[in-house]
């Protein structure tokens, strides 16, 4: 049985991904590895199936550096983001590995499943809930849509969902209003704990949004869990999206993301003396800072979208759909729309 | 402000006005703010955010003094003015907000009995510390070496010529361990 160590320390989001391309490994290949891995973010192998703990000074085993090369084709060819460490494994091991799911592998243990959400602990009361994101990491501000349409949506739909706004103190999170503010108080496995009991999710292109697809759903809950994502023009649809998802996106819309993400890192310069900085890696088309990309999705857009998870479609024909309800576990179906243009 | 003094922008430092009220000046992370005249782009961010939650806070100020007037006529237009001239200052800090939204910038007001006392302020270009994000940290830690027996410290010749990496033999140094400085 081959034995191998797969390293990866890249940012949370990339380590998710991660984990689909070992649980594919073992799918396509049973038996055939034990497997451990080394990466930044333990708290996101907690629970794993498929770790062995193995010495990477055994000279039996192979440290496998991993890594996703097929992004740079990303534009060209139909793959998605889970593709991407699964190639670079087959290609390096001479496996056969494909996916099994279009999303993650994160695990949970009984305890968390059945213990409180993080939002209980602190309430002390079972409150139905979506978790937002409203801003991001300072090396891809491009990614960030403005704060007051971020407020905007949560207004409009304050009094049917309770929203958690979350986010890490090294990064960029601005205050809402009416949030239940956690930022800077989840650890990367509160945050999975927040995200299983959570109703739904809504984010830029970022670590959220993978978590959204690969921690299961709680029973009860519509599978794949809601996810509305303001994605805009970085990033092809086709890498990003997770079925169910709502993905905002405008590749096709304008001529900077006309037929691909264009895979730029800041919508001006920060003056931190990042390479980011540099022109070439700065939106070509801003409105007032805004990319234009981002500057083009509405927060009545966003909404729509959110609203777009209806009851369940076997709702009789002719029957009036029951009304809008996610602040009380209204139990509904998901559509399945894999990506949304922005119209 | 609604006086006849009132300054020519929402954002210019007050402190060297005539008429400045200190008690109103909010501080900026807990501390004093830069000084007058400051440059440099994030301590002129600065300035502008407390100059415009000073103004906040003098609008405050009067506000409260005119509500504990007694009813006379021109009470209520001088409420009526104070509050437009609140909504002004709300409208410029919002402008702030939203102008300097996209270089990462954060100002969030601590505020007691209505007035703003402190402004948070962060940048996107800075971390907690003032530093570029851009520049690499240098973490010391101290890390002893046992010498072979017999062997003490002054019997090495040690020369390590190295980026990152230098012998150091300091006070809090344990006379036995060189230690090793890890970037």
């Amino acid at each position: 049985m081959r034995r191998i160590i797969l390293t990866n320390y890249q940012a949370p989001g990339d380590v998710v991904m991660l984990t689909a391309a070992l649980r594919d490994l073992h799918r396509c290949h049973p038996g055939e590895f034990l497997t451990d891995v080394d990466t930044d973010w333990p708290e996101l192998w907690e629970n794993n199936p498929y770790l062995t703990p193995l010495d990477r000074n055994d000279p039996n085993v192979q440290v496998v550096e991993c890594r996703y090369p097929l992004i740079e084709l990303a534009n060209q060819r139909p793959v998605h983001f889970v593709h991407g460490f699964i190639e670079d494994l087959n290609h390096q091991l001479g496996l056969s590995i494909r996916p099994a799911r279009v999303a993650g592998d994160i695990h949970l243990s009984t305890e968390e499943k059945l213990g409180p959400s993080p939002v209980e602990a602190i309430t002390n009361a079972q409150l139905p809930y979506w978790i937002i994101v409203a801003g991001g990491k300072f090396d891809c501000t491009i990614k960030w849509w403005h704060f007051r349409r971020w407020q905007v949506v949560v207004d409009r739909l304050r009094d049917r969902i309770q929203f958690v706004q979350i986010g890490a103190p090294e990064h960029y999170h601005p205050p809402l209003r009416g949030v239940l503010d956690l930022r800077r108080r989840t650890s990367h496995r509160h945050l999975v704990r927040l995200v299983y009991h959570a109703q739904g999710v809504l984010c830029p292109v970022t670590f959220l949004m993978h978590l959204a697809a690969a921690v299961e759903a709680k029973p009860g809950e519509p599978s794949p869990r809601p996810c509305v994502v303001v994605a805009g023009g970085r990033e092809p649809a086709t890498w990003e999206a997770y079925p169910g998802h709502r993905f905002l996106h405008t590749i096709g819309m304008l001529p900077c993301c006309l037929t691909g993400g264009c895979w730029r890192s800041r919508s001006v310069p920060l003056g931190d003396g990042d390479r980011k900085d540099r022109p070439e890696r700065l939106c070509l088309d801003t409105v007032n800072n805004l990319p234009r990309c981002m500057d083009m999705i509405t927060p009545e857009q966003v909404v729509e979208a959110i609203e777009s998870y209806r009851p369940s479609p076997e709702t009789p024909p002719g029957a009036e759909p029951a009304p809008l309800n996610f602040g009380f576990g209204a139990s509904r179906d998901v559509a399945s729309v894999d990506a949304v243009g922005v119209r | 402000m609604t006086d006849k003094a009132t300054p020519p922008s929402h954002f210019e430092d007050p402190r060297p006005r005539s008429d400045f009220d200190r008690r109103h000046y909010p501080l900026l992370n807990g501390q004093e703010a830069p000084s007058p005249g400051a440059t440099q782009r994030n301590d002129v961010i600065k300035l502008k955010f407390l100059a415009v939650y000073y103004a906040l806070n003098c609008e405050h100020a009067r506000l409260a003094s005119v509500c504990a007037q007694l009813e006379t006529p021109g009470r209520r237009e001088l409420e009526l003015a104070t509050l437009r001239a609140i909504e002004r200052f709300l409208v410029a800090r919002d402008g702030l907000e939203d102008e300097y939204a996209p270089l990462g910038v954060i100002a969030e007001p601590v505020s007691r009995d209505g007035f703003t006392v402190n402004v948070n302020i962060s940048f996107g270009n800075e971390d907690a510390f003032g530093r570029l994000r851009s520049d690499f940290y240098t973490i010391t830690a101290i890390v002893p070496v046992p010498l072979p027996d017999g062997i003490t410290f002054d019997d090495l010749d040690i020369t390590i010529d190295v980026p990152g990496i230098s012998p150091c033999i300091g006070a809090s140094a344990p006379a036995q361990s060189p230690c090793a400085e890890l970037s």
